[in-house]
């Protein structure tokens, strides 16, 4: 395969094990995404397939060749610091020209390529200007320009919006990968941020202390989720501790709230997860849980409920329209089992 | 309601209140002002005017001749010269030994490294005498080469000829200001963002490329701003000059020293002075410019993510070699000395019999006065005269630089503050043979008589050690900001517990470090000292030239236990300074 494979990457440090035999492929062209929370190891791993720190144990192969024996500065990887680290003692023309320079490239072309990559970022103008004086946005579009100049076959970004402030952020989120798919860019984008990563990328990697969580596509991810960790690290509320009571039938469940059918046996210590975006209002449904209203929130494109089913609060969203009952109402929630409650193990 | 309460949103006082009370902080700030500079301008300004007057105007002839002949003889331009090439090489070597060490410490993380840091840091803060005393004690006709050979090869004289070179300026001048290098130049690297380099590399530049257009170009204004300091300090060199250069080489504050004790000729020393005052102005000048450069807006970074342990073996060895070097270079000298006070080889000047070996004589012995001479001062005698002068020099210092403090805290915009800040720091560049030949000429008649009173000596020393005290006390006051008390009244705090939980923790560490600082500037000044002590009060390091001058074990033995006494008393000082210091540490 032409792009590039981590195969079985080890990397203690003293008695903590960073990254526990870390395995992906990334195709060229592609853009992948990294999330996990800080401290995942995330970003050891960027600085092992950039040469930066040796793994314990594994291999990064590029385009067919074992990256071991090929020091950093000749990988032709571009990397992008969390902090920009933009060299203070130059102007933004001369950050965007090192790499360039390294490459001994002629003056001339330097001056060319700088030009071109700052248009494409939009700072034509910010040439000569002191890096202290500019604003969040603009030095993050100076770190990029400065990472794709000299070309790089890999770009690899290490939360390259995590100091941006939100709307910015948002933007940026929109046009990044339009600028790297625009150049047939490979990538790997690395974030703690689920919104992030799924607006950039089309295949996203989870990672959980020092290891994968799961590998799939935005969707996949979110509408069936690995393990309790992912659910918990996407923010899905609902999730309900299972027992297996002396009278259970074949394929159902026993959660505080109540039976359910799953349609499978289940071992002890799993978790239910219920969805909180596929429950409708009222009966009748083929399931039909009932509670009363604890706490109603408005939440912009969504409308929260929180409600009290059986001594356990949950959470259920809403299309902002519907018609939500009062705190201290009564209601009834009714939901297919066969797209709303999804066993973890 | 609403426009009453416009002018406490804004956080401005109304028009005419705030009139008034412009007028009354102003007259506070005067009233702070008035005991420090009454203190300066009697103590430092009136002294400089007297050499400055002394230097120009002469009993025969045009003023400014006499001037020039002094300036332009041969004497003074081969002193000026010896002065400034000695401090040109001393601050190279210093940078050659000190950079390595300072990446060592910057970018490193090794076991013992914080024990190795707090002892490269005693070098700085010893008296130069204590200095001069450890590499005699090492390296000099009685130091511990020169025996271990003479015993080894059974000679009769020291094979080694260490005193009296310029070898021995050179090495002395390093072991001093290693630290600096280490300290100013190393903080600065170890809060530089690795990342930086690591992102020149993943832009393709090599190791040397990157410490090329990376790493030096940061580290420059601290490189640069470090080598000054080194070279002011090594261009004003005294003790080390004095004890371990001999006779034979002269700085200029060696010469001015040697025109006013051995010859008297306060006229010349006077014009010396004013040159050296000129260079060291400048000298001076151009430093507080570059160490402002050295606050640009570099993002500061915790040492956790900037320092790595070293993982290959060649990383390994070259940490390995680096703590060595600086171990013999900085560790050596002082164990030599503290061993060397417990020990007495040799003879007594009449030739009695001297107990060979270890001995715990030279201190035993602190009090007693072997010759019965009846101008002999004891040693003991010299470690309370020194203790007094430091409790004098405490007081007064806090005294003068408290109010000077809290009115650079209170208004740091203030006009006057604006002009007075670095004149205080003026001081600080003059050199303390130059403070004590002012004193010697301005205070010696009428209406100011002191020349007779041992009063000189802690007046001096307040002199030399206020700029640290101010320095020391401004930063902790001004972080005692209302918000502060604010925030503890809302917590239920009463005023008195406001006081005794907020301000009192904070102006307290502040002074007991800045009264550590004059305390130990008091006990090892020596400069100044040497000019103005009285021969029968003397300080710890006034007698430890005369016993260093004088020949025989005994003497040796003795000088080198004040030595080490003093060594125990700054060390533990500095040591103290360090733990409860507020401000951060690199700005000298």
């Amino acid at each position: 395969m032409n792009g590039l494979l981590v195969r079985d990457i080890h990397k203690t440090f003293g008695s903590t094990t960073a990254l526990d035999r870390v395995s992906f492929d990334l195709e060229e062209g592609q853009i992948l995404s990294v999330l996990g929370p800080s401290g995942c190891g995330k970003s050891t791993l960027l600085h092992i397939i950039a040469g930066l720190v040796p793994p314990d144990r594994g291999t990064i192969t590029w385009q067919g060749q074992d990256l071991a024996s090929i020091p950093a500065h000749k990988r032709n990887f571009g990397l992008m610091f969390q902090e920009f680290a933009l060299f203070p003692h130059m102007d933004v023309s001369e950050n965007v020209a090192f790499g360039l320079r390294m490459q001994s490239m002629q003056p001339a072309q330097i001056e060319q390529r700088t030009r071109e990559v700052l248009e494409l970022v939009g700072l034509s103008a910010f040439g000569s200007r002191n890096v202290d004086t500019l604003s969040g946005g603009e030095r993050q579009r100076v770190a990029l320009a400065r990472s794709l100049a000299p070309q790089p076959g890999l770009l690899m970004l290490d939360e390259p919006f995590g100091a941006l402030d939100r709307t910015l952020r948002e933007r940026l989120m929109l046009q990044l990968p339009e600028i790297l798919h625009s150049m047939n860019q490979t990538a790997i984008y690395v974030t703690h941020d689920q919104e992030e990563a799924f607006a950039v990328a089309a295949r996203v990697v989870i990672m959980h202390a020092g290891r994968i969580a799961q590998v799939g596509t935005p969707e996949e991810i979110y509408c069936a989720p690995a393990s309790l960790f992912v659910a918990r690290f996407l923010g899905l509320s609902n999730l309900l501790p299972v027992s297996k009571p002396a009278d259970l039938k074949r394929g159902e469940v026993q959660t505080p709230i109540g039976r359910f059918s799953v349609g499978r046996e289940v071992g002890e210590g799993a978790t239910l997860l219920l969805r909180p975006d596929q429950v409708r209002l009222g009966g009748p449904g083929p399931t039909v849980l009932e509670g009363r209203v604890i706490q109603r929130s408005f939440r912009g494109g969504t409308q929260r409920l929180k409600v009290d089913v059986e001594g356990t609060e949950l959470i259920f969203d809403f299309m902002t329209g519907t018609a939500l009952p009062d705190p201290g109402d009564h209601v009834n929630l009714s939901f297919d089992p066969q797209q709303a409650l999804q066993v973890l193990a | 309601m609403e426009r009453d309460r416009s002018p406490i949103i804004n956080g401005q006082p109304g028009g005419s209140v705030g009139e008034t009370n412009r007028d009354g902080r102003t007259s506070i700030l005067f009233a702070l002002w008035l005991l420090p500079l009454l203190f300066l301008g009697l103590f430092y300004f009136y002294p400089l005017l007297k050499i400055t007057a002394l230097s120009f105007v002469r009993a025969e002839g045009s003023p400014l001749a006499s001037t020039l002949s002094t300036l332009s003889a041969p004497r003074t331009r081969a002193v000026l010269w010896f002065t400034t090439w000695q401090a040109a090489l001393s601050t190279i070597i210093t940078l050659l030994i000190g950079l390595p060490g300072a990446y060592l410490f910057a970018r490193h993380r090794f076991r013992g490294k914080q024990f190795l840091r707090a002892l490269t840091s005693i070098p700085f803060v010893l008296p130069t005498l204590v200095v001069a005393a450890a590499f005699n004690a090492l390296l000099g006709p009685r130091g511990w080469i020169n025996l271990g050979m003479m015993a080894l090869f059974d000679l009769n004289q020291p094979p080694v000829q260490f005193t009296n070179s310029i070898i021995a300026i050179l090495v002395a001048h390093v072991f001093y200001n290693t630290t600096i290098v280490l300290r100013m130049v190393g903080d600065f690297w170890a809060r530089l963002d690795p990342h930086l380099g690591d992102a020149a590399v993943m832009l393709g530049a090599n190791r040397w490329q990157v410490l090329r257009k990376i790493t030096i170009p940061l580290l420059s204004p601290a490189i640069a701003a470090a080598a000054l300091l080194v070279f002011i300090f090594d261009f004003t060199s005294f003790g080390v000059i004095l004890i371990l250069g001999g006779p034979k080489f002269a700085t200029l504050e060696v010469e001015i020293y040697y025109q006013t004790i051995g010859l008297f000729n306060l006229p010349t020393a006077a014009t010396l002075a004013m040159l050296q005052l000129v260079c060291t102005l400048v000298l001076t000048i151009v430093y507080t410019r570059m160490s402002a450069r050295l606050s640009r807006p570099l993002k500061i970074h915790s040492r956790e993510i900037t320092q790595r342990t070293p993982t290959s073996r060649t990383q390994k060895a070259a940490v390995a070699l680096n703590v060595i070097l600086l171990v013999t270079l900085l560790v050596t000298p002082l164990l030599g000395l503290t061993m060397r006070s417990f020990t007495r080889f040799g003879t007594a000047p009449r030739g009695q019999q001297v107990e060979q070996g270890f001995t715990l004589k030279n201190y035993t012995e602190l009090n007693e006065n072997p010759q019965g001479s009846l101008f002999f001062v004891t040693p003991a005698a010299a470690i309370r005269n020194s203790l007094v002068y430091a409790g004098a020099t405490v007081l007064l210092a806090i005294m003068i630089g408290l109010p000077a403090a809290w009115a650079l805290a209170r208004e740091q915009g203030a006009r006057i503050n604006r002009w007075l800040d670095p004149l205080l720091m003026l001081p600080l560049g003059t050199s303390a043979v130059t403070l004590g030949l002012g004193f010697i000429v301005a205070l010696d008649s009428p209406p100011l008589n002191l020349r007779a009173s041992p009063v000189l000596v802690p007046i001096a020393h307040t002199l030399v050690a206020f700029p640290f005290v101010v320095r020391s006390l401004t930063p902790a006051l001004r972080s005692i900001q209302p918000r502060l008390r604010q925030a503890a009244a809302t917590l239920g705090a009463s005023p008195w517990h406001v006081f005794l939980t907020i301000d009192l923790p904070l102006i307290g560490r502040a002074l007991l470090v800045a009264g550590v600082f004059a305390f130990t500037i008091s006990m090892g000044e020596f400069g100044a000292t040497a000019l103005v002590a009285r021969p029968e009060f003397p300080t710890i390091p006034v007698a430890m030239y005369r016993f260093l001058s004088r020949p025989g074990a005994i003497n040796f033995g003795q000088a080198m236990a004040l030595s080490t006494i003093l060594m125990a008393v700054t060390a533990g000082g500095m040591l103290l300074i360090e733990r409860f210091r507020v401000a951060d540490i690199g700005e000298f």
